[in-house]
């Protein structure tokens, strides 16, 4: 019998039972939405949705792994591993079946090569090395470097689990937590360091918009498209539009100031560097909160000696290894995006705020709508809105105190344009979020806010950046 | 239990089976008690789907149509006037408040007309007619200012019908039915989904307004800007039609299965008169914008105040009317399903439409529209969805978006917008 231990939340909504403070489920193991006996959907937050998703892709992982091995001989393996296939039918627990411990280097080529159509693009690495050795011109290092990075995404984020795996609960949330956003992050400072404030700016702002919109946007579609009506868990996406309305007004806070009362720029650096300094806070408390005060304990399904693949060490340098790769490429793409700009007439904020996040999250993307046409609303929002609030908590704060300790005087001051589309879409997106239920028209809502606001984009042109 | 109630469809006729303002009402009367304004009925109307009503001749039917509405009947007196006034130039003061007051009634028969019209199709068309003639005075108003080049106007009234939808119809649905009934409650699904279209539709107005001011762009990349939002907004129009009318019909059925009336007249009559009374709304409207620069001058009213808070009057009077008495009966999903979806029918319909036929006609109309005017829309819509948020309803909240309503007037008396 496992127990679950649901804490008094101030966002739980109790029917006025305050004295319902621990409650005991007669749950075995039933699998994995078994256990809570509350609402029939979990609040989710972003680390656990993570684990979810990275448990549920092990398991599947097990069962090719199983039926691999349990083929007859002369029958082929399939030539392309689907990333669609990773969750067809995993929905029990499969720990009865004894699981073969893979050799390393097996390890290590699934990370790599076993994602199906995105590992292709790792084909481009060789290619955009040579484009940027040989001065193919700036469009085919920008493109190419751009493939390339995808796959790395995805690469790293099996590591970062790997590495997790290895550690307690607390601090592998925290490690999911940290490098989960990774590439945003590595790709970030990396122009940041190159002096192109703009691009950092509209990356971070981009990533966030993608998420919030176009993710969010995607499952309520696809899934709506399948299911005619999903429900989700109101309360965990409330919580999450709260952090993201504070993290506006940290956007907001210094822009003003620059226009309209004549500071000078020190003091709107300031002003930046100081909200910088409260959102990590926040951020902090958050973490604090998620994985220490309030920390669910996740179901117990007998999983407690999770099956890695790969040894500490080996995902520690793994993990390395991948970063310093994308650090690599992602210099050349951050180099390339001046002669794009110039070559293919496309502005520079377009590129940040549209092209860029696409090597982020393009990976997530994939993932979130397969788990909401699986109709796991719940999952597929704790990722798509935790990833958010994670860039406008820790890494849109975190670009400006590394400015700051380099030197460059990255500030949050963004036109005010893109504060008043953020601001939109963060009320769009809550007036969407305030009933619990979804459908396609309301994913199509979100996705059309997206388009408009790319149009909007394209035909910015901002002086004095 | 409160269903939802047909969003977009606009159909009144389920209101208008509640609200008696009519001579129907004459036999059930006793003797030198008067006739009130609005007629509420209290009874419940349990038989509904029995009334049969039996009228002996089309004439008989549009009779009762055009002229069987008490005061706002009496209003269609003005239309000689009206014309009188026009061709005997009696100033511009006059033309303008008597087409304004003709206008009025002729709304509310374009409605029934619209609504026999509807009878006639099945449930799908039927829906799509209505979404489409519910706010045809609206259209036929902005599109005689678009053409007449009063691009201000055209804006002012669209921005001023969404207000006055949102602002006054819905609060006064709130203050009264909330004076009768202590709290009232009403299905959020359904106003929540309306309020993610209004929000949609406010980053559409947001988009090129930033551009004409913040960045260098030319006015030919605002008019590109505004044509682009223009055709997303239409495709979620389109989307939100089949959503309603098709993936998601269940959602929106009528409550107890009730009998759909029949048709009171046949369908050429109906088509026949919808055609007359549109050609009637134009005509008037075309005296009323024509009559709007004198107006605005020898009154000194400014011209945004004229389309935002005037002009709106004379195609929502009649469905305010309609809504509120509903409300009072306690049928606030109806209510709100009329105040609602009017509004997201002009901000997803007719605004777009403005731009595509501007676009057409060669007429520069943009979603251009003032910083202030942007900042207030989507204020009224962040208070809507507070307000809405809570599935009950009372007074106080009717009273405040009312209050809100008059706030955004006063602002706007006194707003004076150069460059336009």
């Amino acid at each position: 019998m496992s127990s679950n231990w649901q804490p008094i939340d101030s966002y739980q909504q109790n029917n006025g039972t305050p004295d319902r403070v621990v409650t005991f489920s007669e749950s075995s193991d039933k699998g994995d939405d078994a256990g809570v006996d509350s609402s029939p959907h979990d609040k989710m937050n972003f680390f656990q949705a993570v684990k979810k998703v990275q448990k549920l892709r092990r398991l599947e992982r097990q069962q090719t792994r199983h039926t691999k091995s349990a083929r007859k001989d002369g029958e082929h393996a399939p030539l392309i591993q689907d990333s669609r296939d990773l969750f067809r039918g995993t929905e029990k627990d499969d720990t009865s079946k004894p699981m073969e411990q893979p050799t390393v280097l097996e390890a290590l080529i699934e990370i790599v090569l076993g994602k199906g159509v995105i590992s292709w693009c790792l084909a481009c690495a060789p290619l955009a090395l040579v484009s940027v050795y040989f001065h193919w011109g700036a469009t085919w290092v920008f493109w190419l470097n751009f493939m390339t990075l995808i796959p790395f995404a995805s690469i790293l984020g099996d590591f970062t689990e790997e590495l997790a795996l290895h550690t307690n609960e607390t601090i592998g949330g925290l490690i999911n937590a940290s490098f989960g956003n990774a590439v945003e992050v590595v790709v970030a400072i990396n122009a940041l360091l190159a002096g192109e404030i703009r691009v950092v700016q509209g990356s971070l702002l981009g990533s966030i918009f993608s998420n919030l919109l176009l993710v969010l946007g995607c499952c309520f579609f696809f899934g709506g498209l399948k299911h005619k009506e999903q429900k989700f868990n109101a309360t965990s996406a409330t919580a999450n539009m709260g952090l993201l309305a504070l993290s506006s007004i940290a956007l907001a806070l210094p822009t003003p100031f620059a226009q309209y009362y004549n500071l000078h720029d020190s003091e709107v650096l300031l002003i930046s560097r100081l909200a910088a300094i409260f959102l990590l806070f926040m951020y902090a408390q958050l973490l604090v909160f998620q994985l220490h005060t309030h920390a669910d304990i996740f179901e117990n399904d007998g999983d407690d000696a999770p099956f890695t693949r790969i040894s500490m060490p080996v995902a520690l340098a793994g993990l390395l290894t991948t970063t310093l790769l994308v650090a690599f490429f992602s210099d050349f793409l951050v180099e390339s995006i001046d002669g794009f700009t110039e070559a293919s007439g496309i502005s520079r904020t377009f590129v940040g705020i549209i092209l860029l996040p696409i090597v982020g999250n393009a990976v997530e993307h994939v993932t979130a709508v397969t788990v909401a046409m699986k109709d796991k609303m719940d999952l597929a929002m704790g990722i798509a809105l935790g990833s958010s609030t994670q860039i406008s908590l820790l890494v849109v704060p975190l670009t400006v105190l590394v400015g700051w300790i380099v030197g460059v005087d990255m500030t949050l001051n963004f036109p005010h344009f893109e504060i008043i589309m953020y601001v939109l879409s963060i009320l769009t997106v809550s007036i969407v979020l305030s009933n619990p239920t979804c459908n396609w028209l309301e994913g199509s809502l979100l996705i059309t806010t997206y388009f408009m606001i790319a149009v909007g984009f394209w035909f910015e042109k901002i002086k004095n950046y | 239990m409160s269903d939802l109630r047909p969003i977009i469809t606009n159909s009144r006729q389920p209101a208008r089976r509640l609200v008696s303002v009519g001579p129907e009402d004459d036999a059930e009367r006793a003797p030198g008690e008067r006739m009130s304004f609005f007629h509420v009925n209290d009874t419940e109307p349990e038989t509904i789907g029995d009334v049969s009503y039996e009228p002996s001749s089309v004439a008989q039917v549009l009779r009762e149509t055009v002229l069987g509405k008490g005061p706002i009947s009496w209003c269609l007196a003005c239309a000689p006037f009206a014309l009188l006034s026009f061709y005997f130039r009696m100033g511009a003061t006059w033309v303008f408040w008597l087409n304004f007051i003709t206008m009025i009634p002729l709304a509310s028969i374009l409605g029934d007309f619209t609504e026999e019209l509807a009878l006639h199709t099945n449930d799908t068309i039927g829906g799509l007619i209505n979404a489409s003639f519910g706010n045809a005075v609206e259209v036929v108003v902005a599109i005689n200012a678009l053409l007449a080049g009063e691009i201000r106007v055209v804006q002012g009234s669209l921005l001023g019908s969404i207000f006055s939808n949102l602002l006054l119809v819905l609060g006064s649905c709130f203050f009264f039915g909330g004076l009768r009934h202590q709290e009232q409650s009403f299905n959020a699904t359904a106003a929540s989904a309306n309020m993610g279209l209004l929000a949609l539709s406010s980053i559409a107005l947001v988009l090129p307004t930033p551009f004409a001011e913040y960045y260098e762009l030319h006015d030919e990349q605002v008019l590109m800007v505004s044509r682009l939002a223009a055709v997303f907004l239409l495709c979620m129009y389109a989307q939100l039609l089949v959503f309603q009318l098709h993936t998601h019909t269940n959602m929106f059925q009528n409550e107890e299965g009730e009998d759909e009336q029949s048709a009171k007249i046949s369908m050429t009559v109906a088509v026949f008169g919808l055609l007359v009374t549109t050609l009637l709304v134009a005509l008037f409207s075309n005296f009323l914008v024509d009559s709007i620069d004198g107006f605005t001058e020898a009154s000194g009213i400014s011209r945004t105040f004229v389309g935002i808070v005037l002009i709106p009057i004379v195609g929502n009077a009649v469905e305010h009317i309609t809504a509120v008495t509903v409300a009072m009966k306690n049928k606030m999903d109806l209510a709100m399903g009329i105040a609602l979806g009017s509004s997201t029918q002009i901000s997803l319909l007719v605004v777009p439409l403005t731009v595509i036929v501007g676009w057409v006609a060669g007429v520069d109309m943009t979603l251009n529209f003032p910083h202030f005017e942007i900042a207030l829309y989507i204020l009224s819509i962040f208070t809507v969805s507070i307000v809405l948020s809570n599935p009950t309803c009372n007074w106080l909240e009717g009273s405040l978006l009312i209050t809100t309503y008059i706030m955004l007037a006063v602002g706007f008396w006194y707003e004076k917008i150069e460059n336009y």
